[in-house]
């Protein structure tokens, strides 16, 4: 059995070249007029954040210094630090999740919450063991790079001030 | 009134998106494979560790559950890059075409 493919009528007339053209430019025009509030995927750069992120890099880099040498880390040593950087963590992702707020997605939130997981993680190590320490703060190097590289894009992304 | 021709309109937009692509994708890669080479050493530094009984299997799996987070933590960021790569190419291409727009039709539309 075969099936006839029957056009409508008024395709059968072929429209005129010049009002096909003018259609697509029309077209464009309306999706460009979409567009005219420019388009907007990744959160706003915030210098207090990026610094925030710096002075908790800073603090965990001490911290694994102090104990570069033979001396161990005491229980208590690690508590406070711990308490001091997961606050921090929350603080910044806070901040980040407003910036962050009402776009499609939300990564440099979603990273700092994965950064607090990694603080968290170091309570399940011995950290008076050199191998512990080496690669722990090796992991925790990564995943400064990682908010850092975010920042760096967003910072570079940021649409200039409009003229006053 | 000068006239709007879709295709120019087009290829001024491809060309400014070139353009703003063009500077982010290197800085990417490299991003990436950094991430990538780091995974591997670290991992190998593990595995090591744990061969010679430096380490328990439960310090080896929370190192490696760190480094496997800060991997992800890595493709989250090319997530991110993607995403501004995108935003300034859109917005590069709507700016490419703003000026031409805007005179031909008059009004400041874009």
């Amino acid at each position: 059995m075969t099936t006839t493919c029957v056009r409508p009528r008024a395709l059968e007339t072929a429209a005129p070249r010049r009002p096909r053209s003018a259609a697509l430019l029309a077209c464009a025009v309306l999706l460009l007029s979409a567009c005219a509030l420019h388009v907007k995927l990744v959160g706003d750069y915030d210098e207090l954040l990026d610094q925030a992120v710096l002075r908790l890099q800073t603090s965990t880099n001490e911290f694994y210094a102090r104990y570069d040498g033979s001396t161990p880390p005491a229980k208590a040593d690690v508590d406070g630090f711990l308490a001091e950087s997961l606050g921090a963590i929350d603080a910044m992702t806070t901040r980040a999740s407003v910036l962050e707020d009402g776009l499609k997605r939300a990564p440099l939130t979603e990273n700092l919450m994965k950064l607090k997981e990694q603080y968290q993680e170091l309570r399940n190590l011995d950290l008076a063991k050199p191998p512990l320490r080496k690669s722990s703060r090796a992991a925790l190097d990564e995943a400064f790079k990682a908010i850092e590289v975010q920042l760096v894009f967003m910072k570079r992304t940021q649409s200039p001030a409009p003229a006053e | 009134m000068p006239k709007l021709d879709a295709k120019d309109l087009f290829n001024t937009m491809l060309a400014a998106v070139r353009t703003s692509i063009g500077q982010d994708v290197p800085a990417a890669r490299k991003f990436i494979e950094s991430s990538a080479r780091s995974l591997a050493a670290n991992t190998k530094e593990v595995a090591d560790w744990l061969a010679k009984g430096e380490v328990t299997v439960d310090e080896a799996q929370a190192l490696m559950r760190m480094h496997e987070r800060s991997a992800k933590m890595a493709l989250t960021a090319a997530e991110t890059i993607g995403l501004a790569m995108a935003e300034r190419a859109i917005n590069a291409a709507i700016d490419a075409v703003a000026g031409a727009v805007n005179k031909a039709l008059g009004v400041a539309l874009l």
